[in-house]
């Protein structure tokens, strides 16, 4: 087995006199889902913060397929292939469906300094866009304009543009937020087919969606991965039972 | 508390390929019969009104590329159309005078022939709005308002310190301008060209809206931190959008200034960008044609206005705002039934 | 440069700088509380200048006229709140900018329709016309050193309403997040309310206190609303506390720029801080919205 994809090392992030993240390490390797869990608090809306780009560790490194890059701008974490989706759904709301996941896909292919032909009319563009949309049973939806999607269809609009990004590992920040029961079933569903074809690294809270997706997962308290193991490990793991399961 | 919502949260955006080119060419056409209709009516002045109303909608429409497109409310632009007013000034001024601007490293003359001093104004406008862009840029919101709005002052206040090329007073263009060996300045045919460029510059900014930059630019207007995440560099499309709407007004206001045969620090007060703005935004941002809507309506309302009454500020005064209220996609899209619908859609809650 | 001439500048730059910081402290809340855009908020200034003169004429009393012309100012911002300007707050800061812009055009012309053209003749009371020896050899007027007094006076109970009151606490609850402010009982509406007559009996403050010596006249409004916007850009926006400290810092730079440049390049002296701050500070000196 090759170097883990996604290799954190030794992440600090101090506010103040507060340790957000304190020396966070972890793993991600290949083809793999790997889950982080913690409770409130725990520090895990910084580490993605700093694996995306947003937030500037104090120390420690974060490699990416071997290369360093604690120091790259956020734009182009996502051209060397991380996807992410946010918390709060963040897409376009001025364009449909369809052009929300067509424009992820000509970001990603070279730059975007046309500015006289019509962008989109590429078949391949549209091939791949509705494959994308298909992948998150979204295709039905693709001349809607977002602000007639709801929560859920938008949850998985972004799924179909991270995907659509032909991207290298998917950074997953509680897909399942605000999802009522049947929107989360499906959901988890489709990361499930999802996850046969993508390396994902998945912050949740739901564990039932956990425990069934992820195939490692790795607790955080207080800024620490304070264990590292497959569901079983962790279930079975004492120092996660104190800090996080006994309580939840 | 957002910081950063300058799209009017109501108006939609059709789907990028619907942006029509027929109200263009409608409007192309009514602008083509003017100088007809005028010599008929033998009415000089409408000629020149209609004339400066269409160098106001160039100036707008390049604004709105910044403003409407890529959600930047830059109120420098008032000082990239008199840069390009001023360099042509100041080129013909050298040339009349038989004087060079500079003679060091090497002597750099002026000029009346526009096919030279015309692209020297694009270029200069462009230049400048380079430069402030790799600074504006970088704040946001109302910030970048108050910024840009600090580099039209500074350069209007070094004009107006400027004694060389008029100060306060300004600068009378006394050289006969010509296009190699033609005089453009007649009325009629620099109506035309005036009309001409228009055109071109909807067409562009009608293509740019559809086309993959522009895509970008909207997109980023909408929500930043969706496009960053799809590995756009923001900023970059900012800027090289900024220069473009920059270097556009610019040429509206060397049209302006051959139009007037004079230049001022008027035309680079904050009020003008302010003026520029209040245009696009009254006509529609979202058309590529609504800030030419915006333009006339509010030269021909000051116009028309002034003589009715001496109150007319006040009269248009209320109408902005209730176009502000009522109409926030602007005049162009104005439509009693989207109004009516609007209203009961409110009234459901 | 004597050392008197750097007091007299001083004390001329810190009065500029507190007439400022009471049209920039308005402006500065009502942006940061209810993110609402006020280019009109320099007709305040204006409209207390002119009721002020009015009543000064009528009365003869500087003190009545003050408090009567603050009065009447806080009321028209609080109709014009009202009436009109909370429609806008759903809306973006484009239509703000728009209907502020037509809001200046109409109350211009009101103004103009009440008061006439002409300026308006304001002059110093007789009582404080005088001059007092600061310093050995150097005088300043006794009119200046009121405006001083009061508007630190003035600046300092706004500072004790916003941090040590129950409303000012209001205030600020509603400024960081205004749903649950109101879900905490807080009446939004009427704080909104409050904050904008505030803010304008503040700039009316400031513009009858300056009518004596500067020019009554319909556009001084324009002159000092781009000073002011610059003073809440450079504090950050929402920081009652960067207002008055860009205030202060402002008025001196803007006062000895006057003294020690040519004329024009003078006036370009605010602008050229600002764009400084600005490239280094993206959002102010003590912005709320970090």
């Amino acid at each position: 087995m090759a170097d883990p994809i996604l290799k954190v090392e030794n992440l600090t992030k101090r506010f103040g006199g507060l340790a957000a993240s304190n020396n966070l390490s972890l793993e991600v390797r290949e083809g793999t889902t790997h889950a982080v869990i913690g409770p409130n608090g725990a520090g895990k809306s910084t580490m993605i913060a700093q694996l995306q780009g947003e937030l500037r560790p104090d120390s420690g490194r974060i490699l990416f397929e071997g290369r360093d890059i604690t120091g790259l701008p956020s734009h182009a974490r996502a051209r060397l292939g991380i996807a992410r989706t946010f918390q709060v759904t963040s897409v376009l709301p001025e364009f449909t469906v369809f052009t929300n996941v067509a424009l992820a896909i000509q970001a990603g292919r070279g730059h975007s300094f046309q500015m006289f032909r019509t962008a989109h009319r590429d078949p391949s563009i549209r091939a791949d866009a509705e494959r994308s949309l298909a992948a998150v049973r979204l295709a039905d939806r693709s001349a809607s304009l977002v602000s007639e999607l709801s929560h859920g269809e938008r949850r998985q609009l972004e799924l179909a543009i991270a995907i659509a990004m032909k991207s290298r590992m998917l950074l997953l920040d509680e897909p399942l937020a605000g999802m009522g029961r049947n929107d989360s079933m499906f959901m988890v569903q489709l990361l499930s087919e999802l996850k046969q074809r993508y390396t994902i690294l998945l912050v949740e809270h739901d564990m039932a969606a956990v425990f069934h997706l992820a195939d490692r997962i790795s607790v955080l308290v207080a800024g620490e991965a304070i264990a590292t193991g497959t569901p079983e490990e962790i279930r079975g793991n004492r120092k996660v039972q104190n800090a996080y399961l006994g309580h939840s | 508390m957002s910081e950063h919502n300058p799209l009017p949260r109501n108006v939609r955006h059709k789907p990028h390929h619907a942006e029509s080119v027929w109200p263009i060419l409608l409007i192309l056409a009514l602008l083509a019969v003017v100088p007809v209709v005028a010599t008929m009516l033998d009415d000089l002045f409408l000629l020149r009104f209609f004339t400066r109303a269409v160098i106001f909608s160039i100036a707008a429409v390049a604004l709105n590329i910044a403003l409407g497109y890529g959600a930047m409310v830059s109120l420098a632009h008032g000082a990239f159309m008199g840069l390009g007013g001023y360099t042509i000034g100041v080129l013909a001024s050298a040339d009349f005078f038989s004087e060079p601007l500079v003679s060091v490293p090497f002597a750099i003359g002026g000029t009346s022939d526009l096919l030279v001093s015309v692209p020297v104004a694009v270029a200069v406008s462009a230049g400048f709005a380079a430069i402030i862009g790799l600074i504006c840029l970088r704040t946001t919101g109302m910030y970048f308002i108050m910024i840009t709005l600090a580099f039209n002052q500074m350069l209007y206040f070094l004009f107006v310190a400027w004694e060389r090329f008029g100060g306060e007073d300004g600068l009378q263009i006394l050289s006969e301008l010509r296009v190699s060996d033609m005089d453009p300045t007649g009325r009629i045919p620099f109506f035309y060209i005036c009309v001409a460029t228009l055109g071109l510059v909807l067409l562009f900014t009608n293509r740019l809206a559809r086309s993959p930059f522009g895509l970008v630019l909207r997109g980023i207007s909408q929500n930043e931190t969706r496009m960053t995440a799809v590995g756009i560099p923001v900023f970059v499309y900012r800027w090289v959008a900024f220069t473009i709407s920059g270097a556009l007004t610019g040429l509206a206001g060397a049209y302006l200034a051959i139009s007037q045969m004079f230049v001022s620090p008027v035309d680079l007060y904050w009020i003008r960008s302010a003026d520029l703005v209040v245009m696009a935004v009254l006509g529609g941002i979202s058309v590529a044609w609504g800030p030419v809507v915006g333009a006339f309506f509010f030269l021909a309302a000051e116009l028309l206005l002034s003589s009715w009454s001496i109150y007319w500020n006040m009269l248009l005064g209320s109408f902005i705002i209730l176009v502000a209220i009522f109409l926030p996609s602007g005049l162009a899209l104005f439509s009693p039934l989207r109004l009516l619908r609007t209203y009961r859609r409110s009234s459901d809650g | 440069m004597s050392w008197s001439l750097i007091l007299v500048q001083s004390l001329n730059g810190i009065q500029l700088g507190i007439m400022l910081f009471l049209i920039a402290a308005g402006l500065t809340l009502i942006f940061g509380i209810m993110d609402f855009v006020n280019l009109a908020h320099g007709t305040f200034y204006m409209l207390g200048a002119f009721v002020a003169a009015t009543f000064f004429a009528y009365t003869g009393s500087y003190v009545v006229a003050a408090v009567f012309a603050t009065i009447v100012v806080a009321i028209v911002g609080l109709l014009l709140e009202v009436s009109l300007l909370r429609f806008l707050y759903t809306k973006s800061h484009l239509q703000h900018v728009l209907a502020t812009f037509g809001l200046i055009l109409v109350i211009n012309d009101v103004t103009r329709l009440i008061w006439g053209a002409a300026p308006k003749a304001f002059p110093v009371p007789e009582a404080l016309s005088g001059f007092v020896e600061i310093m050995p050899g150097v005088t300043y007027p006794v009119y200046r050193l009121l405006i001083l007094a009061v508007g630190l006076v003035v600046a300092g109970l706004l500072y004790v309403l916003v941090s040590h009151t129950r409303a000012g606490m209001w205030v600020r609850a509603g400024a960081s997040d205004r749903d649950m402010a109101a879900a905490l009982g807080i009446n939004v509406k009427r704080v909104f309310s409050y904050v904008f007559a505030l803010g304008a009996g503040l700039a009316g403050i400031a513009g009858l206190m300056t009518g004596p010596i500067l020019a009554v006249q319909i556009g001084m409004g324009e002159q000092i609303i781009i000073l002011a916007l610059v003073v809440m850009v450079i504090g950050g926006i929402g920081s009652v506390r960067g207002a008055f400290l860009a205030s202060l810092f402002i008025g001196l730079a803007d006062t000895f720029g006057r003294v020690l440049l040519p004329t024009s390049l003078s006036s370009m002296t605010i602008f050229v801080i600002m764009a400084l701050v600005l490239t280094l500070r993206p959002k102010g000196l003590f912005s709320l919205n970090v």
